[in-house]
């Protein structure tokens, strides 16, 4: 975004229902709201099908006249919900009990390393977040490669600044340990 | 690894596909389709909401439908007697200017101005049917099979009941300003802002779809009315701004903003629209055919002179129509200005230039769309006196017309 400015405007437009700003908004949150969920469910088909309902799913939330507050954490969220309700219904089809509060432990066996054409380190770092738990590789992914800040984060996964904090530094401590076991 | 090149790293990975960065082709073709599926989502909640009369209709068919409640018909037929008057001014709001239905659709509102004692909903109601008359005009254009002369009568008288009638609002808006209402004024003004943009948007389309016949005879007209409403936009958003500087009417400076720019970005379209038909005009090979003195009596008629300066309708047609074919350029320099002028949060500043711009844009516009007209008419005018002249080559005369057509539209 240019500016919070500039967001101010955009997100009053999204909110008139202004189809031409929201395909601005797209524009500027696809990117984001995919890599997002790409790294919940690491498959391009279903993050590309899960993606598509999200901007869908926020439109029909903005025509129904929904009360939002902060965009940015809203949109997070449907994605996040979406998220959820795809393992649900995946863990009914595999009649399998899962948690819906136990989401964060749900793709820890992703294999994030597919046979991609990329150089030894960034290998490694890829090969250690394939190792974290959801909720340490949800708040790297915000951090380092969503570019959000802390106060984003916070609205984002409804965490006090200082808990986002924590998490990140343990998140990345365990990060640097999985590399280095390597 | 450290911290450092850890986090180099992870800013690296978004770059790649298996980083989470998604394919291109797919980003561009979901945007489309998400597109397409929005749109009709929005026109659909209007059109619901706007059509009363069809609620009416599909709530008493499935009433009827259901068996245990056919005795209901008889008291429904009663209801429906009664609401034959709603029922009537609904059928006639569908009616154009010259239609036997029109005059209902006239009178029922002014029956509802009459009912409306409050001062600015009467106003917000008034643009509401100007909003009305602006539809019609968009309708009338849309219909090419009728008598040209008619239909010009009929989109002018549109268009001066809406420079009357927006003119009036205007006023009232003013008169309401000065009693000093402070709530009640910003919301008024708000909806008279918001109005006017949409009128301002149907009669620039409704302009541009008239047939060429048309075009001359009501330019004018047009003109008028759509200098008048922008005139009234331009008052509303005033009356927003200067309320905003009083810093207790609740407005938001990002609402300002959003106001402003959409005036702006209003002007810009239009701007863009005036400057491709200026080119297409001028390089209409017809252009060379046509006396000076024709081209300067048609924008004598709807030019201002204070806007377009009369030096500049002298020499030949097409010297005449490039000064006037200069001018987007000169609009669209104002406009960068009132843009530069909302950066620095200086709206007072940015509502004059807008201001500017707009009667540059409408003048050349109306200019543009009169002096295309007076041509076409002219061809049109020559060819069928061509085709009353026994002839054995009536068919290319017919295919050079046609092609002369398409070039001028």
């Amino acid at each position: 975004m240019k500016s919070p400015f500039s967001d101010k405007i955009l997100f009053l437009k999204i909110t008139k229902l202004d189809p031409e700003a929201y395909g601005q908004f797209y524009d500027l949150y696809i990117e984001k709201i995919y890599r997002f969920i790409f790294f919940k469910v690491n498959s391009t088909t279903d993050a590309q099908d899960l993606t598509s309902e999200t901007f869908l799913k926020l439109w029909q939330c903005l025509k129904e006249g929904k009360e939002i507050k902060n965009l940015n954490s809203f949109v997070y969220t449907i994605a996040r919900n979406l998220v959820i309700d795809f393992y649900r219904r995946n863990a009914r089809r595999e009649q399998e009990t899962i948690d819906q509060e136990e989401l964060n432990k749900i793709p820890d066996e992703t294999d994030f390393l597919q046979k991609q054409d990329v150089d030894a380190q960034l290998q490694g770092v890829l090969g250690g977040l394939d190792k974290l738990k959801d909720e340490y590789r949800e708040v790297i992914v915000l951090r380092f490669l969503n570019e959000l800040s802390i106060s984003e984060i916070s609205g984002v996964l409804g965490k006090s600044g200082g808990s986002v904090r924590v998490l990140l530094h343990r998140a990345m401590k365990t990060l640097k340990e999985s590399i280095n076991e390597q | 690894m450290s911290n450092n090149e850890l986090r180099k790293n992870l800013g690296k990975l978004k770059d790649l596909e298996i980083g989470g960065r998604p394919q291109g082709s797919w980003v561009s073709a979901n945007r489309d389709i998400l597109m397409s599926q929005i749109k009709p989502m929005s026109v659909a909640s209007r059109e619901e909401s706007s059509s009363t009369f069809s609620y009416y209709v599909r709530y008493f068919s499935s009433v009827l439908k259901n068996g245990v409640l056919k005795p209901v018909g008889a008291f429904a037929v009663v209801v429906l007697t009664m609401l034959g008057y709603t029922a009537m001014s609904s059928i006639a709001s569908a009616s154009l200017p010259g239609d036997a239905m029109y005059p209902i659709k006239t009178a029922s509102e002014q029956v509802q101005l009459a009912l409306t004692f409050s001062a600015d909903q009467k106003t917000a109601l008034q643009m509401d049917f100007i909003g009305r008359r602006a539809d019609e005009i968009q309708t009338l254009a849309k219909q090419p099979d009728q008598n040209p002369v008619a239909q010009a009568k009929k989109v002018s008288q549109a268009a001066k009941t809406i420079a009357q009638d927006v003119k009036t609002v205007k006023d009232s808006l003013n008169k309401i300003s000065a009693a000093g209402d402070k709530d009640g004024i910003v919301q008024l003004a708000k909806t008279i802002d918001t109005k006017t943009l949409e009128v301002g948007q149907t009669l620039a389309t409704a302009q541009k779809d008239l047939p060429a016949e048309v075009k001359v005879n009501v330019a004018k007209d047009m003109k008028d009315a759509i200098k008048t409403n922008d005139d009234t936009g331009v008052t509303a958003l005033t009356v927003i701004v200067d309320n905003y500087k009083k810093g207790d009417s609740g407005i938001s400076d990002a609402e300002v903003t959003s106001r402003v720019a959409d005036h702006i970005k209003t002007v810009e379209n239009n701007i863009a629209t005036a400057d491709q038909a200026a080119k297409t005009l001028l390089a209409a090979p017809q252009i060379s055919n046509v006396s000076t003195t024709t081209i300067v009596n048609v924008l004598k008629t709807v030019v201002d002179p204070t806007t377009v300066s009369t030096s500049s309708v002298s020499n030949t047609a097409t010297t005449t129509l490039q000064a006037i074919a200069e001018k987007p350029q000169q609009a669209q320099n104002i406009i960068d200005l009132a843009k530069d002028s909302v950066e620095k949060k200086d709206f007072g500043a940015a509502l004059t230039q807008i201001q500017e711009s707009k009667n540059i844009v409408t003048d050349v516009t109306a200019g543009v769309q009169a002096v295309s007209g007076a041509i076409q008419a002219d061809i049109n005018a020559s060819s069928s006196a061509k085709t009353d002249v026994p002839s054995t080559s009536t068919t290319s005369t017919d295919q050079k017309s046609s092609t002369s057509q398409s070039t001028v539209k």
